[in-house]
């Protein structure tokens, strides 16, 4: 971890930092804690460049005065304390043009009696206010999408344990040590969706993980799903949990030791399943090793193994891929079905920075992908499929209108990246708006259906020398020929800018090699190993099976 | 016999609330939960938070899973004439001492 992190709180939230150290693969040295108590001068620091984000946690009756004199049962105007909540958050929207700010919404103490059962009277209760308070400083912050206001009061549920008030006394700590330990993961797991290191699909076992019992055995009919079955309705919850993380972009698929065609006859048959076939972007359901066929799936869908997550009941198959596959997440899994849905929700691992319209339809797109694959076993020729794909590449200037999107792909993607540049949404903005320089946002569509935008090509120049300075794009689209699309409207683009020559600087990470066969693939100038140089004239040949459009401006 | 195992409970809470606050610690400053290890005073390694956190997080398993009440906090903090809890040792032993047991 080399972000550079600063804590910002009205209590000593010392815990909260130490907790974030020994997260695996944190820097200790990269996390500092303000001096509780200053609150607005920590904030407003100078810009400093090397702080990437502020984590900001503060006790509402200690930062908004007015909501500390409700707390003392003394009459307030409301509106008054919302004028407040707008100062707060103007605030941290300031601090969130120099960097992230995650924010921790306002929680009442526990078991806090405010006016009883009054204590939800609009105009009245500082439970009602409390809400107020914080769907207006939610709303204000939306508006920045640099800022994102974090849900505290789920921290704060989950501990078990009770808050020592001995802990407040002694050391200015108002939450139990587990409160600060879930805080910690929750963080890191939204740091880690700006970083582009979500997770993004869930592999599942079937017998006893999504269904109970052993459908070899038993065939569908004897299987425990739904129904007047405590064990069998916690099944179906569960699996109607994994379905509601599909519209946020995660993708579900399948690993099982199981014959296939029994295994799917109960997925299409069983009339209590809410998964079916068409809720999964791929299966390896056979009698082989699982660390290998995750191996196998992963390869199809051109995903990472950092981005999986495999849920298994059997506790050596979890064992074996854990070994096996270190980057995938292989969470310890409840014994008890009525806890599976628990687990699921405990994973802090499927934050999603932004969710676009190309992460809802992402299952469809890898369902397509699946009948592209197939139209290419029965094509002629590579070329004789690309044209019988129709692909239509749509070229547009990044904008207000495609900005969040853009940010996204410049912080999740990690195969076919030049620089691996990490930007927020102002940053790229700021970065274009420079005369020398160009941005093209790239969507992709074609007989199957339309991928969204997929990919980002930024170019500068300097004087007749142009330099491609982010080349971007989608594994999702790998394969088609867009690869070369791009890099002849890099050459357009720096052509259009005046270069006389293009320079390709590929600066490999542990994930981007990809990027580097894209381009060496591509028969460029190699004129260092990780060097490439095209001429502008006559520049990069577009593949004739891809049709360009440009959008308007 | 109930003092064996009034004895072998606080160690047990002693040894988990050590387990919790190393999550907190840096590897290399991890306390042992050996009878030996020193909590207080030279040569210990925990900070006065670190002493606070493992003293409440003591006290209130004591209390909420045991039924067994000790002001470990308050004697940390007024005791000016050596430390009766320097060692995890002494500490189980002081409480087992000490503790008013409940019914």
């Amino acid at each position: 971890m080399s972000v550079f992190l600063k804590l910002i709180s009205d209590f000593n939230v010392e815990p909260l930092a130490r907790f974030l150290r020994n997260l695996p693969g944190w820097d200790a040295e990269a996390i500092e804690v303000a001096r509780y108590g200053q609150f607005y001068p920590a904030l407003a620091d100078r810009p400093n460049e090397t702080i990437w984000a502020k984590i900001v946690w503060t006790q509402p009756e200690r930062v908004i005065a007015q909501f500390a004199t409700a707390c003392n049962l003394e009459a307030v105007d409301h509106e008054l304390v919302l004028d407040e909540v707008d100062a707060f958050a103007d605030a941290i929207t300031q601090a969130a043009n120099m960097q992230y700010v995650f924010v921790a919404s306002w929680v009442m103490p526990r078991n806090y009696p405010g006016y009883g059962m009054l204590d939800w009277r609009p105009g009245l209760g500082l439970k009602h206010l409390l809400a107020r308070m914080n769907l207006r400083l939610a709303e204000r912050l939306s508006v920045h999408n640099n800022a994102f206001l974090l849900n505290a009061e789920r921290w704060q549920r989950t501990a078990a344990e009770a808050e020592p008030a001995k802990l407040w006394y002694a050391a200015k700590i108002p939450y139990a040590p587990q409160v600060f330990e879930y805080a910690a993961t929750d963080i890191a797991g939204a740091i880690d969706a700006i970083r582009g290191k979500s997770r993004r699909l869930i592999v599942v076992d079937l017998d006893n993980t999504i269904w109970g019992g052993v459908v070899g055995e038993t065939g569908w009919q004897g299987l425990r799903l739904g129904g007047h079955d405590h064990i069998g309705e916690a099944f179906k919850d569960f699996q109607r949990e994994l379905k509601l993380l599909t519209s946020r972009g995660i993708q579900l698929a399948i690993v099982s030791k199981n014959d296939e065609c029994v295994a799917l006859q109960a997925i299409e048959n069983h009339p209590e399943m809410l998964l079916r076939k068409s809720d999964f972007v791929g299966w390896c359901i056979n009698w082989q090793d699982k660390a290998t066929n995750i191996l196998d799936l992963a390869k199809t869908l051109n995903l990472g193994l950092a981005s999986i997550v495999f849920i298994d009941d059997n506790p050596a198959e979890r064992d074996r891929v854990a070994s096996a596959l270190p980057e995938v997440l292989v969470p310890d899994w409840p014994k008890d079905p009525t806890a599976y849905v628990q687990a699921l929700r405990e994973l802090d691992c499927f934050h999603a920075a932004a969710i676009s319209s190309e992460d809802r339809s992402r299952k469809q797109s890898y369902i397509d992908n699946r009948e592209r694959e197939q139209l290419m076993q029965a094509a002629d020729s590579q070329e004789d499929w690309l044209r019988r794909l129709n692909t239509r590449v749509r070229v547009d200037k990044v904008n207000d209108g495609n900005i969040a999107r853009v940010a996204q792909l410049f912080n999740k993607t990690n195969q076919l990246n030049l620089s691996t540049r990490r930007l927020s949404e102002r940053e790229i903005l700021d970065w274009q708006s420079v005369d020398n320089r160009s941005m093209i946002a790239v969507s992709v569509s074609d007989h199957f259906g339309d991928m969204g935008l997929v990919g980002i090509v930024a170019v500068e120049t300097d004087g007749a020398k142009g330099t491609v300075v982010d080349y971007i794009l989608s594994c999702r689209v790998m394969g088609r020929k867009v690869e070369e699309t791009l890099l002849h409207l890099a050459t357009e683009e720096l052509s259009r800018l005046g270069a006389a020559s293009v320079d390709i600087r590929y600066v490999p990470t542990a994930r981007n090699r990809p990027t580097l066969e894209v381009l060496q693939k591509a028969r460029l100038q190699q004129v260092e190993p990780d060097r490439f140089s095209i001429d502008v004239k006559p520049g990069f040949a577009k593949p004739p099976a891809i049709a360009v459009e440009r959008g308007d401006d | 016999m109930r003092d064996v195992d009034q004895t072998l409970e606080i160690t047990a809470v002693v040894t988990h609330c050590i387990d919790e606050l190393n999550k907190q610690l840096p590897a290399a400053g991890r306390l042992t939960t050996t009878p030996d290890t020193l909590l207080v005073g030279d040569g210990g390694v925990l900070d006065s938070l670190g002493l606070i956190t493992l003293f409440v997080s003591i006290e209130q398993e004591l209390a909420t899973k045991h039924a067994i009440t000790c002001p470990l906090l308050d004697t940390l903090m007024s005791e000016t004439d050596g430390n009766p809890m320097e060692t995890i040792g002494s500490l189980v032993h002081w409480i087992n001492q000490n503790a008013n047991i409940g019914t």
